[in-house]
């Protein structure tokens, strides 16, 4: 059994996969009895990151920045390397009539720029990778 | 010639034991975590010496599982009335520290004396959340109990303000009371709102996920949509009360607090005319905007994380409390989509009921193109805010200040849909659809035959935006009142929201209409 997280038109699906040549599995856990919720959340499980609208082959990571809608590049403003602040310009969207700025969503170092000026690109597409 | 001093005694004595609630070690362990204790939230809530409490003595009547004996002071709520700001306001208070704030009939029954009051006295009314969820030692009484408290939170809906603070847990059937009121503020930490737990979800779906992702007030403000306002903490939320509070009136009958001078200044502010660029494309920020507009700057943006793309809330001009509902190009091009639709519906129709006016400010490129959309449903949720201006009958001012197209034009309160008054900024292209769209549709044959197709698409393009895109044409059919100066803006609304006081309209009598939910 394997758990794998597919994206299909931006939504995030969990899903377990399981080899039916492969040796037989464990049989499932019983499934818990419903029980009422738990009051406080002290012990609940640590945060996974959430899963990210994406569109494009890699797997979105917490310094991928989405397109937030539909559009097409302006002007880049940034190159790989380069060191950005939290907020810093780092693209210039047309869509819909208005220029969209894409900002640093937190302070890093660009690692890849997926796209260039003139370039259409849909939402949830991964624009920029800040390390 | 006194009352007997047994008497006098065993008052104080059950007072004592009551008030003492969970019991000092509780209370610290609340502290030590930078927490209030419920009746402390009421003592921030209510004006010094105001609170009358009701229900102090409240025995719980759990009969099994050897609950029979159990003490539980006030039955694990806080209940009663008390002053804010002057005027006269119902409050429940649930306490974690008694039971887990578990709700039993008793406990209901408190919280509906107090929704019933409220109701009665025509005040509004506050609601601390902070329980474990129903007394499974009462089964389906407590579960009953839940209903009887759904029930008067709707039938209270529409008539006296209803404010909940999740502050605490709030699971399951629970966390329906808040979402059946009309702002939900919750605690950034310790608290939790969700129907089903991550261990539920696990079990039945097999997806793994945390509180964090579906519970936390990060996620249910900025996701969700389900809650109004985060606060930092217990004294925050009450803060954000009284805030929210000084922009309501007690009742549907009543109008809000407005702080009407005699005399209104009727001054131009240059700024305006500075905020708006000189580039139709290039974004800017409405809430710079409303800052200008609204008296002092004051502003009380509602739903800030939730659908960016529209911004709501309240403010006061010209000392008439309003509901401001402005696109916001910076996010999503301001473009109307179904988290915006909803969000802006459903406080247009807050306004409606508690009698403050609604000022519209437009620059909406249209309905967001997508896939997403579309399959998700954006007919049913766009309509709602035609559905919403439509039915509104509180003064609608409408300010186009650019963009203004197709359909979403309609949804932002155009004339047709009641404004009593639309004011357009030089800068205002209101038109059925995009130049470059129409061009495209209107000129085919000319594009097809042009060589540069390009230049002549944009030369087409740029002579339909100056004739068909242009205020004055609109103007000139009286769909828009006047054409002003952004720096006029704000006197003009003063001055007609000024005239629109006595604002009388009538609909035509029903149960009530069939809004597209």
């Amino acid at each position: 059994m394997k758990r794998l997280r597919i994206t299909v038109e931006g939504i995030a699906y969990e899903v377990t996969v399981e080899d039916l040549d492969a040796a037989p599995a464990a049989a499932a856990a019983p499934v818990a009895p419903v029980v009422a919720p738990r009051p406080a959340a002290a012990s609940a499980p640590k945060p996974v990151p959430a899963p990210v609208v994406a569109a494009p082959a890699a797997p979105a990571g917490a310094g991928s920045v989405p397109s937030p809608l539909a559009g097409t590049v302006v002007s880049v403003a940034v190159s790989v390397g380069q060191t950005v602040a939290a907020g810093e310009l780092l693209l210039v969207l047309e869509a819909m009539k208005m220029n969209t700025n894409i900002g640093a969503p937190q302070a890093g170092t660009v690692s890849a720029v997926n796209v260039a000026p003139g370039a259409t690109v849909t939402e949830g597409q991964i624009l920029v990778t800040l390390a | 010639m006194a009352i007997s001093k047994a008497l006098a005694d065993e008052l104080e004595r059950r007072r004592a034991v009551a008030l003492a609630g969970g019991g000092e070690k509780k209370a610290e362990a609340r502290h030590a975590e930078a927490r209030m204790t419920a009746r402390e939230r009421l003592e921030a809530l209510f004006s010094p010496g105001t609170f009358q409490e009701f229900g102090l003595h409240a025995r719980h009547n759990t009969r099994h599982f050897g609950m029979e004996s159990r003490e539980i002071p006030g039955d694990g709520v806080i209940t009663g009335t008390g002053f804010v700001d002057g005027r006269p306001v119902a409050a429940f208070s649930q306490d974690f520290t008694v039971s887990g704030g578990s709700l039993g009939e008793i406990h209901a029954k408190k919280i509906c004396h107090t929704l019933d009051h409220a109701g009665k006295a025509g005040v509004p009314i506050i609601g601390f959340n902070d329980s474990g969820g129903a007394r499974i030692q009462e089964g389906v009484g407590a579960l009953s109990a839940y209903g009887q408290v759904f029930y008067r939170n709707v039938q209270l809906s529409g008539v006296v303000p209803q404010i909940s603070v999740i502050a605490g847990p709030c699971a399951g059937g629970a966390a329906y009371s808040p979402a059946l009121t009309d702002f939900t503020i919750m605690t950034r930490e310790h608290a939790q709102m969700f129907i089903c737990g991550p261990e539920v979800i696990r079990a039945v779906t097999g997806q793994a996920t945390s509180m964090d992702e579906i519970g936390s007030a990060e996620v249910q403000a900025s996701v969700a949509g389900n809650i109004h306002f985060i606060a930092e903490d217990d004294a925050h939320a009450v803060a954000l009360v009284h805030r929210l509070l000084s922009f309501l009136p007690s009742n549907n009958m009543m109008d809000p607090p407005h702080r009407i001078e005699p005399e209104l200044a009727i001054a131009d502010d240059p700024v305006l005319d500075d905020l708006v660029p000189e580039d139709p494309k290039a974004p800017f920020d409405c809430r710079k905007v409303i800052e200008r507009l609204a008296d002092e700057g004051d502003f009380l943006e509602v739903m800030a994380e939730f659908a960016a793309n529209i911004v709501i809330g309240f403010g006061r001009i010209g000392g008439i409390v309003v509901g401001f509902v402005a696109n916001q190009p910076m996010v999503k091009a301001g473009a109307l989509d179904i988290d915006a639709s909803d969000k802006a519906a459903r406080f247009v129709r807050f306004c409606n009921i508690f009698n403050i006016p609604l000022v519209t400010l437009v620059d909406v490129p249209g309905f967001l193109p997508g896939v997403h959309e579309e399959r998700r449903g954006i007919i049913r949720h766009g309509a709602k805010m035609l559905f919403s201006y439509a039915s509104s009958t509180v003064p609608k001012i409408t300010v186009i200040m650019r963009k203004a197209y197709g359909g979403a034009y309609i949804a932002m309160c155009s004339q047709d849909m009641g404004a009593d008054r639309v004011l357009a900024w030089p800068s205002a292209e209101i038109a059925v659809m995009g130049a470059e769209g129409a061009v495209n549709i209107l000129y085919r044959k000319e594009l097809s035959e042009a060589e540069d197709k390009r230049a002549k698409a944009k030369e087409l393009a740029e002579e339909y935006r100056a004739e068909f895109a242009s205020p004055y044409l609109s103007a000139g059919m009286l769909f828009v009142s006047d054409v002003i100066q952004p720096r006029q803006t704000r006197s003009a609304i003063a001055l007609a929201l000024r005239g629109l006081m006595s604002k009388r309209e009538t609909r035509p009598p029903k149960k009530h209409g069939n809004i597209p939910l």
